[in-house]
């Protein structure tokens, strides 16, 4: 009962970031063909926004950012081949309770 | 550097001000006691490391449930009379955890006594419940609006 309780991260009705693909701070050898953020609370997805930086500051994912309706505490948008170097995606995430949180973290490509 | 971004540091700092300067009670043998209440300086400090922040927003080093959501944390509390006779700094270090879940938050910490008061060695925790989360269409709900 007590770990039931306190399973989920995060308080208070906000959505957290729970783990993402690639790794939050992660280093790949690979391309990836998306990032995927998995949050601790169902989202709204009209008022969520998942985008992808190069070191430069421009954004390059494809704009396709997406809620699976089965899933709803995942958001994922797609990616084109990326060049190797540092990424940062930067999140917002409307949860189903109305509390807002955003945040960032990066990845780099070393393939 | 990046492994720094999750600590946290908070203080406190005031004065305690006492309603009366003083108090006189009468001893069993008729004798007066006066005793002085002082000015007292307060100081607080608690050291934070989140384990939740490094994992979400710093580098997911593959910690897992229930190691994602600790907080250590280290509390320093002292206070000091600064008139009406002084005194010397006393107060305690609480080192312990905190667990952050969905639902509820659990804290333990040490408690160690410091400075010239002394004192013995004891332990405080606190369960804090998150009612908006548990009950969010009853005793969660706001009071007013939606």
């Amino acid at each position: 009962m007590f770990w039931a309780l306190m399973a989920g991260s995060g308080a208070s009705g906000h959505a957290f970031l729970d783990h993402a693909e690639p790794p939050v701070g992660s280093t790949v050898r690979n391309a990836p063909a998306r990032v995927e953020v998995w949050f601790s609370q169902d989202l709204e997805p009209a008022f969520s926004t998942l985008r992808v930086l190069d070191s430069a500051g421009k954004q390059v994912d494809k704009k396709d950012k997406s809620v699976p309706e089965r899933d709803r505490a995942r958001m994922t948008v797609s990616l084109p081949p990326l060049a190797p170097g540092r990424y940062r995606v930067l999140w917002r995430a409307l949860s189903v309770d109305t509390h807002v949180t955003e945040g960032d973290f990066t990845f780099e490509l070393a393939p | 550097m990046k492994y720094l971004r999750p600590f946290a540091l908070t203080g406190t700092a005031g004065i305690g001000i006492p309603t009366r300067s003083s108090s006189t009670t009468t001893e069993d043998d008729g004798s007066l006691t006066t005793e002085q209440h002082p000015h007292v300086l307060k100081l607080g400090l608690a050291l934070e490391y989140s384990l939740p922040y490094l994992q979400s927003f710093v580098k997911d080093v593959g910690l897992r449930e229930p190691f994602n959501r600790i907080i250590p944390v280290v509390e320093l509390s002292l206070e000091k009379p600064i008139d009406r006779g002084r005194g010397p700094w006393a107060g305690t270090v609480n080192p312990g955890l905190l667990i952050a879940g969905k639902y509820m938050q659990f804290g333990i910490e040490a408690v160690i006594p410091v400075g010239k008061a002394g004192g013995k060695t004891g332990v405080v925790a606190q369960l804090h419940f998150f009612l908006d989360d548990l009950f969010p269409t009853t005793l969660g709900k706001p009071l007013l609006g939606r």
